[in-house]
């Protein structure tokens, strides 16, 4: 018995542990390929992805009008603000009504209707308030929907410095 | 807002509520040189955003007329689309052109909005007066 063991492990091929050349071929050629393609299209991802990864800073502020310009009666201003799209950088002139509340304090509304966005304008009717034109919305002076509209107007989010008013972002309305 | 901008879905809902078409005219005749069709429509656009933008809520664009053929058979052209546009629900036709020498009398458009003679734009007051009388004529 042991004998004819002993006869059947000389037939049996030799066990190497080294790599064989067709894996080492194989692992060469697969690994500088891999290597060759990913030198390729890591950059070209990272450049398409590129406005995702950019750090979104807040709106810039804008200087708009002087605070001692603002009075109780809202004044239309137009100011530029610089806008990021991707890869498009443009240039668009923005609109804000701005006007100081009873106790002093300087607001700005946005002027685009919260029913479809039209514009609106203050005051068309004589009522001390403000209107739209496209389907009769109305907004008090706060902003606060009055009619049509399910919503109050946006506000622009107002820094003062130095006696001069900044407008920066769009927020949500925060008097009416 | 530009007929691009409605989504199938949104059209039926939209619809009592966007009642005016902007018709755009850019007047064209083929004879323009590329510099002079690229400013052709730069100026068409600038006109067209004293409506577009300010009375996105109501009023649809529709893709412009480019291309002017002999005036007698373009005029016919513009009323008999105009009539078209009405006749699938529009209540206002509005034409626009950038171009001095485009204004014929169509009696199926309900207001144009042209440059002065001297190719000034009209001011944000004026169109806004001329549209608010058309919606509460």
């Amino acid at each position: 018995m042991s004998n004819h063991e002993h006869q059947d492990s000389k037939h049996q091929p030799a066990q190497r542990n080294e790599m064989s050349r067709r894996q080492f071929l194989s692992y060469t050629l697969g690994g500088t390929t891999a290597f060759m393609v990913g030198g390729a299209v890591l950059p070209m991802v990272r450049f398409a992805v590129d406005p995702l990864l950019a750090k979104g800073g807040g709106a810039t502020l804008v200087k708009v009008i002087e605070e001692s310009k603002v009075t109780e009666e809202p004044q239309e201003v137009k100011f530029k603000v610089s806008q990021v799209d991707g890869w498009y950088k443009s240039e668009t002139e923005k609109v804000a009504w701005i006007s100081k509340d009873a106790s002093g304090k300087v607001f700005a509304l946005s002027p685009v209707c919260k029913h479809l966005g039209c514009t609106v304008f203050w005051n068309t009717h004589g009522r001390n308030e403000y209107d739209c034109p496209c389907h009769d919305a109305r907004y008090s002076k706060d902003g606060k929907n009055i009619t049509v509209a399910n919503s109050p107007l946006d506000e622009y989010e107002v820094d003062i410095q130095d006696g001069v008013v900044y407008l920066g972002g769009i927020i949500p309305n925060t008097r009416a | 807002m530009k007929f691009s901008e409605i989504e199938a879905e949104q059209w039926e809902e939209l619809r009592p509520y966007l009642d005016t078409c902007l018709l755009p005219v850019t007047g064209m005749t083929g004879a323009e040189s590329p510099l002079e069709a690229t400013q052709c429509l730069e100026d068409l656009r600038d006109i067209m955003d004293l409506i577009e933008v300010p009375y996105r809520g109501r009023v649809v664009t529709y893709p412009a007329l480019h291309y002017m053929s002999e005036p007698e058979h373009f005029q016919q052209a513009l009323s008999s689309y105009c009539s078209r546009l009405k006749q699938q629900g529009f209540k206002y036709i509005i034409l626009i052109t950038a171009k001095t020498n485009v204004r014929f009398q169509i009696s199926e458009a309900d207001l144009w909005i042209t440059p002065d003679e001297d190719g000034n734009l009209p001011s944000d007051a004026d169109i806004n007066s001329k549209i608010r009388e058309l919606w509460h004529s």
